[in-house]
């Protein structure tokens, strides 16, 4: 019968935790990225609420826990799937909420019928702790080890399926948990059956329509369907998202970011590549042979190939810009492409025909560009980056998100891998004001330095063309004849040209602001420049490698003062996102866990250590998750993928904590902490001294090395919550679900507050307050056991 | 140039070349009955919103038009001081409330965008003022707009110049801005269905060139149809975030000047760089 417990909390926690990826997936193809992260992570919000329900009706409830156990899974199996149907009618449009206060209904609406499954879940696992008091550690083993499973099979199907054929899975999952409980109670064993045989056939009963998400029509891809004939190639899932190719032969796509108006010849037919409805590049609608090599001379980054005569090249980010057609157009010795998205790659090699063009020189890559110079070394000529460090979003709109391309440490490792007299070619989208551009500026200058270079300015020129800027870096810097030749190649193109040794030709375009902004980074000014500029303008660094964050606090009265005259597409409302979140987060978790404080206080059901309690356990709820963003974030450096780190790190420390805690008895919870503290701290000044040799290993030896690096403090991490509980258990058994409750929405806080904390004071922040945290939990449930 | 029943506009073709359109308007008026009128203005009266008067409209148009003038100092081109006051009465003379969907009609002269549908957005008031005030428009002047839209920005422009020229991408919006321009009465539009990659080839050279759609290029074929001495604002963004501009200005030699523009004015900001 515990086995049937058990096998019923493991299967409903990975529903959960699959769910969870699962909408974050389906809302980023709806809406976006960003808005998918908020909205789910204060989702989340009701696992802690469904522990607080539980302590409020804990008696009632626990008299019937057995059915009311197969009720929620089974009401979890049905809100899955219902409550994204009532979000998706909900109509939530992130870009008209500075205009509309209707939206703001909207997002609390969405919240809310979101919040249903993960309270159905929260309040499922506490009930079954509160009525299996002598299983709490197995029950959290059976909890976390099935989160873990859930995590890795979410990550899977979705590589595989898409984000809708995935949430009937999760659905079903429920059902089947539900079927698990019920298999406990020996006069429920008949509806075993119905509930296997409804778990299975779920997928195929629903109407495909019921989990089908419908893309904002402001999407790029909804545009894009619009064109009169256009018609959708290829639609197919991968791991990175749903990638979709468009044609439309009747009107077609000309794709040329920073084209001269100039430019003599007709751009090209092209067929659009989307990466959740998100415009990712362009294809050529035949084959390679149909972008002429006229046309390739009108764009920007074109001057890599006047200033070098074939060569050798890697491109980072294969399919954005045109640059894999440049490089293949110009017969190059030899060409590496790299993109993340291995299915991306794939689709632009057969589109490109690479195949069949000079077989020998032309070598595809699924990794970022740092794990492929780390692990194979060499020298290129040219190093070429379209919109490597941040999205392709105008500032107002952009996330802010951990890029380690972008970093001064990145671009010191590309300028290293820059054969003598070899350029770096990064070219983004226009901004105005300059931001980011400046900001890689910075970087560059910084990184120059950092390499020994004594007049960075000689090596650096910038090309403005009307929708685009590319920063060119020079190994051994440009000499008089270089310089005349990009005036020569900006004039004929009607580009600007900011070269950053004192000459500067900028005939046709007007950048008084970059061009101040160069002056001001090149001067002995510099840093005080990018303190004091109203867009946060400093590098980033690995250890807060957040290149897209410009906000600026300072800066937000005067913008949001001509927020009517265009100041609203100046404020980087990712990053007030996360402040939103955060406070949200903290004023939902402080009422809800004061409630049951306020309803219990006369009598004698007051709990005298209820203050420590919250404290311990909102200690474990945010050390826990500090140390998993942090390992994440370290991952995504080592792996170079985003994916891939979040996949190997939430399995591992999930499953190996779940392990821990059925060991936490011998070890004891002092001495769990020490060792946790002190594995941690090794590890990462481990990764910060052997960094660069582990990221030369072997994808698949990084991958196990991943996985052990995670395991060994994970397991620590496993002990503390149970053994937690357990005091709780011995001194006030009610208010288990309570204790859960309050853990739940500190996990829910934690990783807002660790991005804050990362981007404002760095990874070391985030790891030492994590040890700190757990430390305090430590001594907060030591006060809690001693009489 | 023109044809049609009304003497003014093309019938609607469905081909990749820009089509010109009609709209049924005469066709509809002339269809109803004196009664029918009645009963439907009965109708609409009595629903909520409907019945609101010109002369409400009216007052809201001055007060959103006041406001724009207000931004004095906030214009992106310093020497250019505040907006032109043919500008503010072009704004002035046009319903906007004719423009947006119904729902949104108590709505329609806030300064902020509209969802039109489509996936499309009428600008906020400021944004079409400054784009038209940057054209610099003359009474002789023929004027090419690309993304018709709701026609609004196209109506605005045909109180300043002799002929506009306006094209849309999605044929549902193209036929509804036609049709609500011809009932209207903007006899000096011309709405055409198509793709804008090319322009308006037959008509042009264009005084002015207006782009309301964002675009990861200036066209070419455009800057081409630009006359010597004519300008072209393209904007850069997202729909409800469209405040990115650009300005094109093509000299007498033919020689193109591109100015990135903001309708916030950024020197306060970056003041003491």
């Amino acid at each position: 019968m515990s086995a049937c417990l058990y096998a019923a909390v493991a299967l409903l926690s990975a529903s959960s935790l699959a769910l969870e990826i699962v909408l974050i997936r389906l809302f980023s193809v709806m809406q976006g990225h960003d808005y998918a992260s908020m909205v789910i992570s204060l989702a989340l919000l009701g696992i802690g609420a469904g522990g607080i329900a539980v302590r409020l009706f804990r008696s009632w409830l626990l008299a019937r826990a057995p059915s009311i156990l197969t009720c929620l899974c089974l009401l979890f199996g049905a809100s899955a799937i219902g409550s994204f149907a009532a979000a998706r009618e909900l109509q939530f449009n992130p870009l008209e909420v500075m205009w509309s206060g209707g939206q703001w209904l909207a997002l609390a609406g969405t919240y809310a019928v979101l919040a249903v499954p993960f309270a159905c879940f929260g309040a499922a696992i506490s009930l079954a702790m509160s009525a299996e008091t002598v299983r709490i550690r197995r029950i959290y083993a059976a909890d976390l080890s099935g989160a873990g499973i859930g995590a890795l099979l979410a990550m899977v199907s979705l590589s595989r399926c898409f984000p809708g054929d995935c949430l009937q899975l999760v659905a079903s999952g429920g059902v089947l948990a539900s079927a698990f409980f019920a298999g406990r109670q020996r006069w429920r064993k008949g509806a075993v059956p119905l509930l296997l045989a409804g778990a299975l056939a779920l997928p195929f009963l629903l109407p495909a329509s019921a989990t089908v998400p419908s893309t904002s029509e402001y999407k790029p891809l909804a545009q894009a369907k619009r064109r009169p004939g256009s018609k959708v190639l290829l639609e197919k899932p991968s791991p990175h998202g749903i990638i979709t190719v468009v044609a439309s032969p009747r009107m077609p796509f000309r794709y040329a970011p920073g084209l001269s108006p100039l430019c003599p010849v007709e751009s090209p037919k092209q067929r659009l590549v989307f990466l959740n409805g998100q415009r990712y590049g362009a294809l050529p609608a035949t084959n390679a042979t149909d972008l002429p090599a006229e046309f390739l001379d009108c764009l920007p980054t074109q001057i890599a190939y006047t200033l070098l005569e074939k060569p050798s090249v890697l491109l980072s980010g294969g399919l954005k810009g045109l640059g894999a057609f440049e490089a293949l157009s110009r017969s190059t010795d030899s060409v590496h492409i790299l993109d993340k998205n291995w299915e991306l790659l794939t689709i632009l090699s057969e589109a490109a025909s690479l195949a069949n063009q000079a077989k020998e020189s032309v070598h595809c890559s699924a990794e970022s560009v740092r794990a492929f110079l780390s692990r194979r070394g060499g020298h290129f000529d040219l190093l070429q980056l379209w919109s490597p460090c941040a999205g392709e979003a105008p500032l107002g709109s952009q996330g802010v998100n951990e890029d380690f391309t972008c970093t001064v440490q990145g671009l010191e490792q590309m300028y290293a891998a820059v054969a003598p007299g070899g350029l770096i070619l990064l070219s983004r989208w226009l901004d105005h004001p300059p931001a980011a551009s400046l900001k890689l500026l910075g970087t560059a200058v910084e990184a120059l330095e950092r390499s020994g270079v004594k007049q960075p300015g000689k090596s650096l020129a910038v090309i403005a063309s009307p929708t685009t800027i590319s920063l060119l870096i020079s190994k051994g810097g440009f000499n008089q004849a270089d310089l005349e030749r990009i005036e020569t190649f900006c004039s004929k193109r009607a580009f600007g040209a900011f070269s950053l040794s004192g000459r500067q030709g900028d005939a046709s375009q007007s950048r008084p602001e970059l061009s101040r902004g160069v002056q001001a980074l090149l001067s002995k000014e510099r840093e005080r420049f990018q303190l004091t500029y109203p867009f946060c303008i400093t590098p980033a660094t690995d250890d807060s490698p957040y290149f897209s964050r410009f906000f600026r606090w300072s800066s937000l009265p005067e913008l949001m003062r001509r927020h009517g005259s265009g100041g609203a597409s100046l404020i980087q409302w990712g990053y007030l996102i996360l402040i939103a979140m955060a406070v949200q987060a903290a004023l939902a978790g402080i009422l809800l866990i004061l409630l049951p404080l306020a309803v219990f206080r006369r009598g004698q059901r007051t709990w005298k250590s209820s203050g420590r309690a919250a404290l311990a356990f909102t200690c474990l709820g945010l050390g826990f998750l500090f140390l998993e963003i942090a390992f994440i974030q370290r991952l995504i450096l080592l792996l170079g993928d985003p994916v891939a780190a979040v996949s190997v790190a939430l399995g591992s420390f999930l499953v190996f904590a779940g392990l821990g805690s059925m060991a936490c008895g011998r070890l004891g919870l002092g001495r769990a902490v020490l060792c946790l503290c002190l594995t941690v701290l090794l590890l990462f000044l481990g990764l910060d001294l052997l960094g660069p040799t582990l990221m030369a290993q072997a994808w698949g030896l990084k991958v196990g090395l991943a996985v052990a690096m995670c395991a060994v403090p994970a397991f620590f991490m496993g002990m503390p919550l149970p053994l937690g509980l357990e005091t709780v258990s011995r001194q006030a058994p009610e208010w288990i679900p309570w204790a859960w409750g309050v853990n739940g929405f500190a996990s829910v806080l934690a990783p807002i507050l660790a991005t804050l904390l990362s981007i404002h004071l760095g990874l070391a922040s985030v790891v030492g307050g994590a040890c700190l945290l757990y430390l305090g939990a430590y001594l907060a449930l030591r006060s809690m056991s001693s009489p | 140039m023109l044809s049609g029943e009304s003497g003014s506009r093309a019938r609607l073709k469905r081909d990749t070349r820009p089509a010109r359109l009609q709209g049924p308007a005469h066709r509809l008026s002339a269809a109803v009955n004196p009664v029918g009128m009645i009963i439907c203005l009965a109708v609409l009266l009595l629903l909520p919103g409907a019945g609101r008067a010109e002369p409400g409209y009216a007052q809201d148009r001055r007060d959103m038009v006041e406001s724009i003038a207000r931004m004095h100092g906030r214009h992106p081109v310093p020497a250019a001081g505040s907006i032109d006051k043919q500008v503010l009465q072009a704004l002035r003379r046009v319903p906007r409330h004719e423009f947006v969907p119904e729902e949104h009609t108590d709505k329609a002269y806030a300064n902020r965008p509209l969802p039109i549908g489509h996936g499309q957005t009428i600008s906020q008031p400021y944004i079409v003022a400054l784009m038209t005030d940057l054209l610099q428009i003359e009474p002789t002047d023929t004027v090419f707009e690309l993304g018709t839209g709701s026609g609004y920005q196209a109506a605005v422009l045909s109180h300043l110049a002799a002929e506009v020229h306006t094209l849309e991408i999605i044929p549902e919006l193209a036929e509804s801005a036609a049709r609500r321009l011809d009932r209207l009465g903007y006899d000096n539009v011309h709405v055409s269905q198509g793709d804008g990659y090319h322009g308006l080839e037959q008509e042009a050279p264009f005084e002015a060139i207006i782009v309301t759609a964002a675009a990861g290029h200036i066209p070419p074929p455009l800057v081409r149809q630009l006359k010597e001495g004519g300008r072209m604002v393209i904007p850069v963004g997202q729909p409800f975030l469209t405040q990115q501009l650009t300005l094109v200005t093509k000299d007498s030699q033919g020689s193109l000047r591109i100015r990135h523009l903001l309708p916030v004015s950024f020197v306060p900001l970056t003041g003491g760089h």
